[in-house]
């Protein structure tokens, strides 16, 4: 076993470069892929200041009392065309029967038929 | 207190490979200031010429302040996750560098380590957490 040896300085110092391509590549695609900072800036805060007042808020209640009508307005809308639907599932239903009958009923003409001859 | 407990309780799943690393870290730290001679050991020939307190001392600081950054980061979001992104930096290339160090006592005595493959997998687990890291800071500051 050859302990006296060492291993070169430059294999560390080419690892260690190595180390830190890879360890910026990773915070580079960490800091790419963070997307937008929260809260956002103070531009945005002050605007948003300036935009709340009285009637900004009736109009939020209006506007959030109207998305309340047309939700229940949707929900009425669904529950009718469930029933229109279930109707004309026991539509269908009574066309099958229907057929059934008429299919029996020209059976039943073709055997008379096939008697009287 | 308590309230530093449940902050850094809430954020621990996200950030368990961090502190995983960071502790591994100090305790690589203190395993190397322990009084007994680690450097002796034919694993690592190739650190014999780092000196072994230089070493510990380096190992332990970094780990320790890691585990501080995450602490104090885990209580108050953008206060300290640039101590975090240092920290992890340092200690990903640390990880790295003691994987090829073990690599080099193989050359050298021709006895091979489990650390070799242990710390070049520790070195990429570094590497996800900056990545994590970095997107934190981003996103929170």
């Amino acid at each position: 076993m050859a302990l006296e040896q060492e291993i070169p300085q430059w294999v560390y110092w080419i690892g260690g470069g190595v180390g830190t391509a890879f360890t910026t590549f990773a915070i580079h695609m960490g800091w790419k892929s963070g997307g937008e900072k929260k809260g956002g800036s103070d531009k945005t805060l002050v605007l948003d200041g300036a935009l709340v007042d009285s009637s900004s808020i009736r109009m939020l209640t209006a506007a959030i009392e109207a998305g309340t009508l047309e939700l229940i307005t949707g929900r009425h809308d669904a529950e009718k065309a469930r029933q229109a639907g279930y109707r004309m599932i026991e539509t269908v239903a009574k066309l099958g029967d229907e057929v059934e009958e008429l299919r029996r009923v020209v059976q039943d003409m073709s055997n008379q038929i096939a008697r009287s001859r | 207190m308590t309230t530093i407990f449940l902050r850094v309780k809430h954020r621990f799943r996200e950030r368990a490979s961090e502190w995983f690393c960071a502790a591994n870290l100090t305790q690589f730290g203190l395993s190397l200031l322990h009084p007994s001679q680690t450097f002796d050991s034919y694993a690592f020939a190739a650190f014999r010429n780092l000196g072994e307190q230089t070493t510990g001392v380096f190992f332990f600081l970094v780990g320790f302040t890691w585990f501080l950054g995450l602490i104090v980061n885990g209580a108050r979001q953008s206060a300290t996750s640039t101590i975090r992104l240092v920290c992890g930096a340092l200690g990903t290339v640390s990880y790295g560098l003691l994987g090829l160090g073990l690599l080099g006592s193989y050359v050298l005595t021709g006895i091979w380590s489990t650390g070799i493959g242990n710390y070049m997998l520790v070195s990429i687990l570094g590497l996800y957490s900056l990545y994590w890291i970095a997107v934190d800071k981003k996103v929170n500051g």
